[in-house]
């Protein structure tokens, strides 16, 4: 219980980690975030595992069930991918939304189901700078 | 102790009543870290350790194993980082500061294991997870400013009447 009451409540260093967390967080939405992409794709994987890579431009609405414990079900429609239902406890997945961008990703933690989108662009390498 | 790990499950109830900020389940502000941090700086690392092994049993018990994981994971890091603070960089941080490593630290664990449990896909989330454990430390640091001098009261006047 020593000296803590001493402190404030910002300090220099503070205002160093700040900005280092900044750069940090500007440089992995860098790594991480793709050039957008004319035909985005859906990649569905479970388990750690590519399950489906669906093309957002070319397919028609449907409704995917995955048989994943639990039970898993992706609905795509006009060109979006969303959860629309998951027979989990805390249903976080359906509130994720819709993805259409390039990264967008959502998750099922208990399912271990990811969906990221992700470009399909052939000439990806021109992505890649610095 | 048993007050502590009531009052760490009790905020991380409470957390679950706010419908989530962003879309993803590990986004909360982690008010359940300032019992975490307040145990480390007042009690010493076992309690705090002791919190962060019944928030990851809570979990376990309420939300699943990959839940247990991630928290366990999170809450451990986290952990590390608090005791390395409090021990060999005591003056070096204000509460904003020590909040934003502690909530920083806690993501990239849960991170860590998400990506081991679900896949590299989960990794895109990374920016994201930073920028709300920028804005979570800041908050829970600033929360803690301010309950840390009401929870030592209270911790000194139970501790006085136990004695009795």
């Amino acid at each position: 219980m020593k000296n803590i009451f001493g402190r404030n409540l910002i300090k220099r260093s503070d205002v160093f980690v700040i900005f280092l967390t900044l750069l940090l967080i500007f440089s992995t939405f860098l790594i991480f975030r793709h050039t957008p992409s004319q035909n985005p794709v859906a990649v569905v994987t479970v388990d750690g595992k590519v399950e489906k890579e669906i093309d957002l431009t070319l397919q028609e609405d449907c409704i995917i069930t995955l048989k994943t414990d639990p039970v898993v079900t992706l609905e795509i429609r006009e060109h979006t991918i969303s959860f629309v239902d998951s027979r989990c406890p805390d249903h976080t997945c359906e509130k994720m939304g819709v993805l259409n961008n390039v990264g967008d990703t959502a998750a099922c933690i208990p399912a271990k189901v990811i969906v990221t989108v992700k470009g399909a662009d052939k000439n990806d390498v021109d992505a890649v700078v610095g | 102790m048993g007050m502590f790990c009531a009052l760490a499950m009790g905020l991380s109830f409470l957390e679950s009543l706010i419908p989530p900020i962003a879309p993803v389940p590990a986004v909360k502000p982690g008010f359940s870290n300032i019992v975490t941090m307040f145990c480390v700086s007042s009690l010493g690392a076992p309690y705090g350790l002791a919190v962060t092994l019944f928030k990851a049993f809570f979990a376990l018990i309420t939300r699943g194993s990959t839940a247990f994981f991630m928290s366990l994971a999170g809450g451990l890091l986290s952990l590390l980082v608090m005791v390395i603070i409090f021990k060999r960089f005591k003056n070096t941080f204000g509460y904003i500061g020590i909040g934003i490593l502690c909530a920083l630290f806690h993501n990239i664990g849960q991170l860590a294991v998400s990506v081991v449990i679900l896949g590299e896909a989960m990794l895109t989330l990374t920016p994201l997870l930073l920028l709300t454990g920028l804005v979570a430390g800041i908050v829970t640091g600033t929360v803690f400013k301010y309950t840390l001098p009401v929870l030592s009261k209270a911790l000194k006047t139970n501790t006085i009447t136990h004695k009795e």
